[in-house]
């Protein structure tokens, strides 16, 4: 197979493997005549004589590659500047091409846009790609030599530009991200995460640029090198700048000694940042030695995400609620785009105690591209842990990989041909780990040796596509015991072989195993520690199911892998608190009222044996949510008071809702209302507070949640048949896009009523857009849904 | 940097949530709060000192427009631009408390926003203790959306003091900073003691929309 990397790599062979950058360019354009302010890409538009002059005397101090003054020449800050891209990029690398003549190579410079992704801003990834894409395309039209991205702060940016560069261009590609002495980044990503998913897409070089000094840096590079091989690179800043002034406060020497000790973690590309200047590259390249250690250290199979990390060694969860097969919970929320919903359910898993969370969306009648892409981009939003994406559709499985910011699993592959030479080309690109099942065109065979040479088989083919064994976790099925009774101890038998005769991870769907049978808990529970004594590493189980969280916990306990039994205590701490209500005799009304969530629960899964559940609502939990709404309106409540009310009715109506739906019957539902925070506006607090209400009243809420398009408000109403619509905005900024909404829905002839709040909503602002309501609060929200829909 | 923000004021937490209740589980969820707030946020801040001239400062990308900061800036002979950020963690933080316990979320919301200002205020005390040294004095903060500032400053404010490369602030393009927990304003500095910009509700510029008034505890009684 063609080594692309190698032959990229080629392109930067020089006489040594210690290689000189440049320093900052910045700085020296203040010590010309950079105005304040003045975006240094269109002063070069000026004065080329000036970049050209700064980047020589780089090359002259020693620089072996030189970066363009292009780091902000991209589509988003360039918007107004009168100059394209292109035109920018262009001349850039002609005068870096004029500086460097034969003595440097020149790298494309690629800052971050300037605009945050989603989910911390409003940029999406793809629209990120296509800016990146632009960038890339102009520097290799202009013949450069590399392409570096730095100064980069979110995780999945640096992806997008990295497959943006890959996808359009054979250059070198670097990455440098900026780090605070916590060893993250402005946006929570961590030094782990950042080298472990830089190295999962085969950059060919990264590290660290800009933030703080050469000192400060020091450990977050130590950290970087211990979880990738990859070549490093390093451009500290001066030191520390003086806040007034802006001088920083180590000189050319000093930065240079500093920067001496970076050798010993094999740092090979070796420059500065704000602060620096010829001098100090020119003391660099007199200290630093030419050559340093190439690293081959033996790391840890980790998977990801943007904040955290997991090595995959022993035993871990994977929570397997989040996918419609047999939870009709889940479908519906699916079928509505009710990812409110599956968070909670995520999250809920993780407090649990699940390492991983399997992600599956597969179901008929919705397209499961789009699906699984938004699904996966909710998710990272909120959730730590890593993710599992679960897909056969090789289509959705590339979609999903590209938007996840971490490392993550695939579920799955088996040993038929056609899949592996579908999948595992992405598992490589992406630098994913895979689940494998041990299966083939044969189907399940019977036999524990026989799924196992399978499993071998898999680990074979996938070496020549460059995957290394650890990246593959064997699932070596589990049967149903009530249908084929011996398949259970085959399963563990090649449990046991994966382990001492394969030295790979496993990972078994365990549920199944009991299908068909009564007390299914109780056998899944048995046969799951049956699996993790024969050598199980990676349980698909319901974390939420205490009975199967109870068995990892103590086999964890039992093979000293939880030391001190600490986390075994913890856990049992927890649930022994939330197991003791305050009083037993205490009815629903009151417990509602007094906000107690538990109690709730508990009382109204009592009530469901006795009462029937509308009666429930209408003589039991709208009454407490009215006494709660007018306590809260005669300032006898207070706001905390009103949404704690309304959790607590959010468990009584769960329960109602699991009740109905284990009888086959339909949910209660006064009504639908839509919900969305305006287009440009990203303050929700409001809005979800509405929602919580609105749903506690019984109606049903699609949430479309903050930034909402235009069009996707009148779509969605229209396409779900919606007539009360509830629009929110916090900024006076927004105010037009609130009008511009409801214009929309007007035009478009839809026969509906719309309410309006948010801070800087009044009522006679209402009226002058022509809402048709104006909401002060959450409770007057409610009482608009009831004069509207009843 | 880091350790900026010891503690959150609960008192203030109580006026944003405008609760003046009793209730032991309020109390308790606000002491949950505090203490997650202070566990996830990455306090950074940043400011820098302008020469005024004619009411304008020197060697400033932008312009100060309106007649209100004129009046705030009347007797100065500096101004400072300054801008703090909790950092995006406490974002992700109270998306997450929105999902899993609106109840709660809402308190943190509150917890967040007291962090917040105790971080502005900490660093204007830093600033007038500085300022004291060379017998200076400031007045009160001011921020871009006060009375005729127009919001759409934020963008080159932020900008002239490189907020994104300093300490990770930036806004969109609706003028919303984020990390969405930021504060951006400006101080007056002059020659001699500024009296209170807030001089009570009435002659306040946010009158209208300020919430504490309407919840019958304004910040500064009159």
């Amino acid at each position: 197979m063609r080594n692309v990397k190698e032959e990229r790599q080629g392109i930067l062979v020089l006489k040594n493997n210690v290689i000189f950058l440049d320093g900052a360019m910045g700085t020296m354009l203040q010590q010309a005549s950079l105005a304040p302010g003045e975006a240094p890409e269109l002063y070069q538009m000026r004065h080329p004589e000036v970049i050209e002059a700064i980047q020589a005397s780089y090359v002259a101090a020693g620089s072996e590659i030189i970066y363009t003054n292009t780091f902000g020449a991209n589509a988003h800050k360039l918007k107004d500047s009168g100059y394209g891209v292109e035109q920018v990029i262009i001349q850039a690398v002609q005068i870096a091409k004029r500086a460097a003549q034969t003595k440097a190579k020149v790298a494309l410079s690629i800052g971050p846009i300037g605009e945050l992704l989603q989910p911390n801003g409003y940029l999406s990834f793809e629209e990120a790609y296509t800016i990146f894409s632009q960038q890339v395309c102009a520097g290799k039209k202009a013949g450069v030599d590399l392409v570096v991205f730095e100064t980069m702060s979110d995780l999945l940016e640096v992806k997008a530009a990295v497959l943006a560069a890959q996808e359009n261009c054979d250059l070198p590609i670097f990455v440098t991200m900026s780090f605070e002495a916590d060893g993250r980044t402005f946006t929570g990503c961590s030094a782990q995460s950042f080298a472990l998913v830089a190295d999962a897409l085969h950059v060919d070089a990264l590290g660290i640029n800009c933030s703080l000094g050469p000192k400060e840096l020091y450990s977050v590079a130590e950290t970087i090198r211990s979880f990738t091989n990859l070549p490093m690179i390093i451009k500290a800043n001066a030191g520390l700048p003086d806040p007034q002034s802006g001088a920083y406060d180590v000189d050319e020497k000093t930065y240079a000694k500093q920067l001496m000790n970076y050798a010993q973690l094999g740092v090979c590309y070796v420059g500065g940042c704000c602060g620096t200047t010829p001098a100090y590259i020119k003391a660099l390249k007199e200290v630093y030695p030419k050559e340093v250690q190439v690293f081959h250290q033996h790391i840890e199979t980790h998977i990801c995400s943007a904040t955290k990390v997991l090595a995959l060694k022993d035993v871990h969860v994977i929570g397997e609620r989040i996918n419609p097969t047999g939870n009709k919970q889940m479908k519906l929320a699916l079928q509505h785009h009710n990812y409110h919903e599956i968070l909670q359910i995520a999250l809920a898993q993780e407090e649990a105690g699940a390492s991983i969370l399997d992600v599956n969306v597969g179901l008929p009648g919705i397209d499961e591209k789009t699906c699984m892409v938004q699904v996966i981009k909710e998710l990272q939003s909120v959730v730590d842990i890593p993710l599992q994406i679960d897909s056969t559709d090789v289509h959705v499985i590339e979609a999903a990989l590209r938007v996840y910011s971490g490392i993550p699993i695939v579920n799955s592959i088996n040993a038929e041909q056609e899949t592996m030479k579908k999948i595992l080309p992405l598992i490589q690109k992406y630098g994913a780990c895979v689940v494998a099942l041990t299966m083939d065109e044969r189907g399940i065979l019977e036999d524990a040796s026989e799924r196992v040479a399978i499993g071998k088989h898999i680990l074979e083919v996938a070496k020549t596509y460059g995957i290394r064994k650890e990246r593959i976790f064997l699932d070596c099925l589990t049967l149903t015991v009530s249908a084929q009774q011996k398949g259970a101890m085959e399963t563990l038998k090649a449990l046991s072989m994966i382990r001492d005769e394969l030295h790979v991870l496993s990972v078994l769907g365990v549920s199944n195993i009991s299908f068909g049978l009564p007390n299914r808990i109780i056998l899944n529970q048995n046969f799951l520690t049956m699996a993790l004594q024969a050598g199980l590493n990676l349980p698909i189980i319901n974390p939420n199911q205490e009975a199967m969280m109870n068995a990892v916990r103590s086999f964890r306990v039992l093979t000293c892998l939880d030391v001190d039994a600490q986390a075994y205590i913890e856990a049992s701490v927890v649930s022994d608190s939330s197991s003791t209500l305050t009083s037993s005799i205490m009815d629903i009304k009151q417990a509602i009222v007094k906000g107690l969530k538990e109690e709730s629960k508990a009382l109204t899964i009592q009530l469901l044996k006795e009462k029937e559940p509308m009666r429930i609502v209408d003589e039991d939990l709208i009454p407490a949510l009215d006494e709660v709404g007018n306590a809260y309106e005669a300032k006898k409540l207070y706001l905390p008071q009103l949404l704690n009310a309304a959790s607590a009715a959010q468990m009584a109506f769960a329960q109602i809702r699991i009740h109905l739906q284990a009888k086959g019957e339909e949910n209660i539902s006064k009504g639908k209302i839509l919900l969305a925070t305006v287009k440009g506006d990203v303050h929700d607090i409001g809005k979800n507070i509405v929602k919580v209400v609105l749903e506690n009243y019984g109606y049903q809420v699609f949430d479309l949640g903050k930034d909402v398009p235009i069009e996707k408000v009148v779509e969605t109403a229209i396409k779900e048949s919606i007539y009360l619509i509830g629009l929110s905005a916090l900024m006076t900024t927004t105010l037009p896009a609130m009008e511009a909404t409801i214009k929309a829905l007007h035009d478009a002839s839809h026969d509906c009523k719309v309410m309006v709040g948010g801070a800087v909503v009044s009522a006679s602002y209402a009226q002058s857009i022509h809402a048709d309501f104006y909401a002060k609060d959450a409770k007057q929200s409610a009482d608009i849904a009831k004069k509207v829909l009843g | 940097m880091r350790k900026v923000l010891k503690t959150i004021d609960q008192k203030e937490v109580l006026s944003y949530l405008q609760y003046q209740g009793d209730d032991v589980n309020i109390q308790k969820d606000i002491k949950e709060g505090i203490e997650a707030i202070l566990q996830v946020a990455t306090p950074r801040r940043v400011y820098k000192k302008y020469v005024l001239v004619n009411g304008q400062p020197q060697d400033c990308m932008f312009q100060l427009v309106g007649k209100d900061i004129q009046e705030v800036l009347v007797s100065s002979t500096h101004c400072i631009l300054m801008a703090a950020t909790l950092g995006n963690q406490v974002d992700v933080l109270l998306r997450k408390m929105q999902v899993k316990d609106m109840g709660k979320a809402f308190i943190y919301d509150a917890c967040a926003n007291a962090a917040i200002e105790q971080v502005m205020d900490d660093l204007q005390e830093e600033i007038a203790q500085k300022l004291k040294l060379e017998n200076k004095f400031c007045g009160d903060r001011f921020s871009c959306g006060y009375g005729d500032l127009p919001i759409h400053l934020q963008g080159a404010f932020l900008k002239e003091l490189n907020t994104q490369k300093q300490i990770g602030l930036s806004c969109n393009e609706a003028s919303i900073l984020l990390p969405n927990k930021s504060i951006t304003a400006l101080l007056g500095v002059s020659n001699q003691p500024q009296p209170a910009l807030i001089k009570g509700c009435s002659a306040c510029m946010l009158y209208a929309q300020c919430q504490r008034r309407k919840a019958g505890n304004p910040c500064v009684k009159e």
